[in-house]
């Protein structure tokens, strides 16, 4: 070793604070964000990208002493070489930049703490979206194979990653443009022909002139004059679609009365720290909107609100107080309620997937009503809370029909059965398409491995439902097109897909057959050595309890998935009888919970007064 | 794509100052004396200077230094990179099927030898005895690019089988022929030509001293059947032999910015401006200057995109799922695809899908990886090699070709010290 590399060795662990970055994954995450910054940040911004980079090498460095598996230390080695090596290009690097970071040798009395691990991200998503991306590019780029409404959002999130993908998505919201342009047209059809008989430029101009000196007047208004809010409201819905995002936070008097039901449609407006009381924005669209701080009725004798049906994804509730207000129905899609206060809310049917509830104050009333949605595809519960749902035994058939029909599962549902009609026959597309069918069945808790059988000739049932009702079923037909093109395959592809493999084992699970998933889960580790994700191997641990084996092996893999950060959600409410049987799984992933979201400190949040 | 969409993406990027800088080191010509008025935004400086170069067919003087300035900047890969796919997309010319040098350097040295072929008189050879530091310059920068160039090739080989056998060793596989890869080090060690070490400002990369390398083959030689040891040592030579070629490549990519053939031209007399052949060869020392350049950089792109290539191949080794792997490796597939494609000639793109697209299905089908996919990667590392090397070998016949220069160079000067 060169005597720079020596200057290089660590200090003694005890004088060192703690490493910012002690797992892979974590140095993993933190070279992809800061890869995404050097993406982001134009020539022209005058940032200086070379002290960033000498900033992450001195701290990764120091995630060495924390790894001992020489193929993590290897891979950590190659992010600090790939990051010296972009240094070096850039024009401030210097002589002294040119010295190698190297990891600090592993000090085996360090481990890892748990709460540093990164949270487990949804990147799967990526590689689905690319691989659309590449159907698309190798098909000639047809239309018929864009993505349409919140998948394209939901692909904007890897915009960059990719330049097919990029493409894609460009072309996709393109189109999507196009198709919303065509229906406006036709809708505005008489503004068009009146505007161009008066003279397009010079009445438009004027018009949007005045359309924006009426939107500050009604800003104002909503400010100033509480008897005139239904039509400040109306009005700016009505000039949304040519306005930017309305700034309507902190309004001097609440909004009282307000009744716009199924006609509110505003991008992302800003309502932070207002407060309603007996308004009705039922089905209106709201997607992106912020309620930071507000009060929804939040004073004793204040009649509720109603926000039911209404398309909420992505709104911030963050440290709102909201009381006697229904969010039956609505779409909450990835929302944030974090730190809120929740009395007498009601959520029937709502859409909570990736929605976020940590620190939540929710009281009984609440509590009842979350019992009516998917409440386990939500995250940041308290584990109180989580405990309590999973000891309630309400879920009948009619609770699970309830389920069925709500827009999340109609969803989630929807892509795969989408997919499957428009992929070739015993295709790996229609492969893909039923594995996403089972996954949806199996995380929701739907249709795992019992089902109606649908009618054969019924023309509204959707072919993947006909040919595989059950999660089991659409499992089981994707693993044989997978085989059957493996079979015709002769070039070195011949694996099993262990990703549908994974599925199948899940829903055996849930459907009391521990014994066939750790066969599964055994084979797919065969195939694997070291179990790829986390929460596999936090599947693996509970089938091997709930099969009886011995208990040193199953507490081993448990330990070690939620070490590397795993935190179950839908498997909470699907293998409940298996996780609060078992009091040590109970505490062990209790206690991850408790790590991952601890309870913070807020006073101030009691209910008021019915 | 619409130019205007490419002018507008190179304005974001570059300032008033770049631009002016640009134009005048790549056309010779005060931006707002020719082409535009300094009220103009950038966009339209941009667009009014292309367009008035493209009626000759010089456009590929102001596209060139431009997606060379992005690189000085360490831009590629970064924000600049989507900007430069968007010029080449736009103008092919700028990096796609270049002119050979070869044909270039003849060109130019038939039209210096027919003007000094011409009878001078004794003011006019005076005046340019009095100024041939410039000359010896060129003659120097060339000189050092040529060996540059020649032992670039063998620290890339070494590279290579570093790279193959600490791989090897690292995943428990036996590794014979240890001795080779000695011996290798020690040629490299000894091997750095003196031109390289005289004509750089910068001394030798700490931690990257290729002396180095003759310390750690007596250690493998001594290693014995020590795996362990062996593949720590090959890791710790690749490491250094890495970072001494990112310091020469840095020095080499700044030296060709800095090899100015202007001199053939601007030192001559004033008379000697208004011969006819004064305009060709204004024209070929500018082209050529821009093909070195853009061959510079295709050499550069192709260099970073191993490195990368090394960092996920070791991504790749480690334990994870398909969707934690997919940001690092999507865009180097992407690059890789890019850079294939500006080699129309070689049939590239086509083989770099059919690996990639593999690695695709293989993390698009599977929740978690095996080795398999490590060894697939491994695979297609291998082929890069083949590209790697024709680029570098393409690099070294230019760099062979300028070598050309120097000889006639020398003749004129003692011509005109007669």
């Amino acid at each position: 070793m060169s005597d720079h590399a020596q200057e290089g060795s660590p200090q003694p662990a005890q004088a060192t604070p703690a490493a910012r970055y002690q797992t892979l994954a974590a140095l993993r995450q933190a070279h992809q964000s800061l890869k995404q910054r050097s993406a982001e940040t134009p020539q022209a911004s005058d940032g200086n990208p070379a002290d960033a980079i000498r900033a992450f090498l001195a701290d990764a460095r120091r995630t060495g002493a924390y790894l001992a598996d020489p193929k993590e230390r290897r891979a950590a080695q190659g992010i600090l070489d790939y990051w010296n090596a972009e240094l070096f290009t850039l024009p401030g690097a210097g002589s002294v930049d040119f010295a190698p970071s190297l990891l600090e040798p592993c000090d085996p009395s360090l481990s890892a703490d748990p709460a540093s691990a990164p949270a487990p991200t949804d990147q799967s998503g990526l590689i689905r979206f690319t691989a659309f991306a590449r159907q698309w590019q190798s098909a000639g780029r047809p239309s018929g194979y864009l993505l349409t409404g919140g998948a394209i959002e939901q692909a904007k999130q890897f915009w960059g990653v990719d330049s097919d993908l990029d493409a894609f998505i460009r072309a996709s919201a393109v189109q999507e443009r196009a198709v919303k342009a065509r229906e406006d047209r036709k809708k505005y059809f008489w503004l068009g022909a009146v505007a161009s008989a008066a003279g397009v430029a010079a009445l438009v101009g004027y018009w949007y002139a005045s359309l924006q000196r009426n939107m500050n007047f009604y800003i104002q208004s909503l400010q100033s004059n509480p008897q005139k809010q239904a039509e400040a409201l109306e009005f700016l819905n009505n000039g949304q679609r040519w306005l930017p995002p309305y700034d309507l936070s902190g309004l001097r008097f609440p909004l009282k009365g307000v009744r716009l039901s199924g006609r509110l449609d505003l991008k992302a407006p800003n309502f932070s720290l207002d407060h309603f009381e007996d308004v009705s924005f039922t089905e209106a669209k709201l997607v992106g909107a912020s309620f930071v701080g507000s009060n929804f009725s939040f004073a004793g004798g204040a009649a509720g609100n109603d926000l039911s049906n209404a398309l909420l994804q992505q709104a911030q509730f963050r440290e709102a107080k909201i009381a006697s207000t229904s969010f039956d129905g609505a779409g909450l899609y990835r929302s944030v309620f974090d730190r809120a206060a929740l009395c007498g809310t009601t959520f029937a049917g709502a859409d909570l997937r990736r929605a976020s509830f940590w620190g939540t104050f929710i009281d009984p009333k609440t509590k009842e009503s979350l019992r009516q949605t998917a409440w386990y595809l939500a995250e940041g519960w308290s584990w109180d809370l989580v405990e309590d749902f999973a000891h309630w035994n309400g879920e009948d058939a009619a609770w699970t029909r309830h389920l069925k029909a709500s827009k999340g599962f109609k969803e989630d549902i929807g892509r795969g059965l989408d997919s499957y009609a428009k992929a070739s026959a015993d295709s790996l597309g229609q492969a893909l398409a039923l594995a996403d069918i089972a996954w949806t069945r199996a995380t929701w808790g739907i249709d795992v491995a019992k089902a109606d059988t649908p009618a054969k000739d019924d023309a509204t049932v959707p072919d993947a439902v006909k040919v595989a009702p059950t999660a089991l079923d659409a499992t089981d037909r994707a693993l044989a097109i997978v085989e059957k093109l493996n079979s015709l395959s002769d070039d070195g592809r011949r694996s099993v897909s262990a990703n549908i493999l994974d599925t199948k084992a899940y829903v055996l699970l849930q459907s009391g057959r521990a014994a066939d998933a750790v066969t599964i889960f055994e084979q797919i580790k065969a195939g694997a050595p070291q179990l790829g994700s986390s929460e596999s191997l936090f599947r693996y641990a509970i089938a091997q309890y709930a099969a009886g084996i011995d208990k040193t092996v199953w507490m081993a893999n448990l330990a070690a998935a939620l070490k590397q950060g795993y935190q179950p959600t839908h498997e909470l409410h699907s293998l409940k009888a298996m996780i609060f049987r078992q009091p040590e799984i109970e505490t062990a992933i209790g206690e991850a919970t408790m790590r991952r979201w601890p309870k913070p400190e807020i006073s101030g949040r009691d209910c008021p007064a019915p | 794509m619409p130019l205007d969409d490419v002018y507008s993406a190179i304005g974001n990027l570059l300032k008033d100052n770049d631009i002016e800088k640009i134009v005048l080191a790549s056309t010779g010509n005060d931006i707002y004396n020719v082409y535009c008025a300094p009220s103009d935004p950038r966009e339209e400086k941009i667009r009014k200077t292309i367009e008035k170069l493209a009626k000759p067919g010089n456009d590929r003087w102001v596209l060139t230094y431009i997606l060379f300035y992005l690189a000085s900047q360490g831009q590629y890969g970064q924000s600049g990179d989507k900007v430069s796919r968007k010029i080449v997309e736009a103008f092919p010319k700028s990096l796609i099927e270049l002119p050979s040098i070869a044909d270039q350097v003849d060109t130019l040295l038939n039209l210096v030898l027919e003007i000094f072929k011409i009878p001078m008189p004794l003011r006019q050879k005076l005046e340019l005895i009095t100024k041939p530091a410039s000359f010896v310059e060129v003659e120097k920068r060339i000189v050092a690019l040529r060996d540059y160039a020649a032992f670039h090739e063998t620290c890339l080989l070494l590279m290579f089988a570093l790279d193959y056998f600490e791989n090897l060793l690292a995943n428990h596989r036996e590794a014979p022929g240890l001795d080779s890869v000695a011996r290798q080090m020690d040629q490299v060690a000894q091997g750095e030509p003196a031109s390289l070490k005289t004509l750089w400002a910068e001394e030798n990369p700490p931690g990257g001293s290729i002396a180095e390398l003759a310390r750690l083959s007596a250690a493998l030689r001594t290693a014995g059947g020590d795996s362990g040891k062996a593949a720590q040592l090959l890791d710790e030579a690749q490491r250094i032999l890495r970072i001494y070629l990112l310091w020469l490549n840095r020095a080499i990519f700044r030296g060709v910015d800095a090899l100015d053939f202007v001199p053939l031209i601007s030192d001559l007399p004033g008379d000697m401006e208004n011969l006819p052949q004064f305009t060709d060869l204004v024209q070929g020392v500018r082209d050529l200057k821009t093909t070195l350049l853009a061959r510079v950089l295709k050499h550069k792109m192709w260099q970073d995109t191993e490195n990368e290539m090394t960092l996920v191949g070791k991504l790749f080794d480690a334990p994870h799922s398909p969707g934690d792997i997919g940001r690092d490796w999507l865009p180097l597939r992407s690059r890789i695809v890019w850079l294939a494609k500006l080699e129309p000639a070689q049939q590239w793109t086509e083989e770099a899908n059919r690996y990639a697209d593999t690695i695709d299905l293989k993390l698009f089908a599977e929740r978690s990886l095996d080795d398999t996919v490590a060894a697939m990667f491994e695979e297609y590392r291998n082929w890069l090699r083949g590209p790697l090397k024709s680029i570098d070998a393409g690099f070294k016949g230019d760099c062979l070709s300028l070598g050309k220069i120097d000889d006639p160079l020398q003749r004129i000067r003692q011509d005109l010290a007669l």
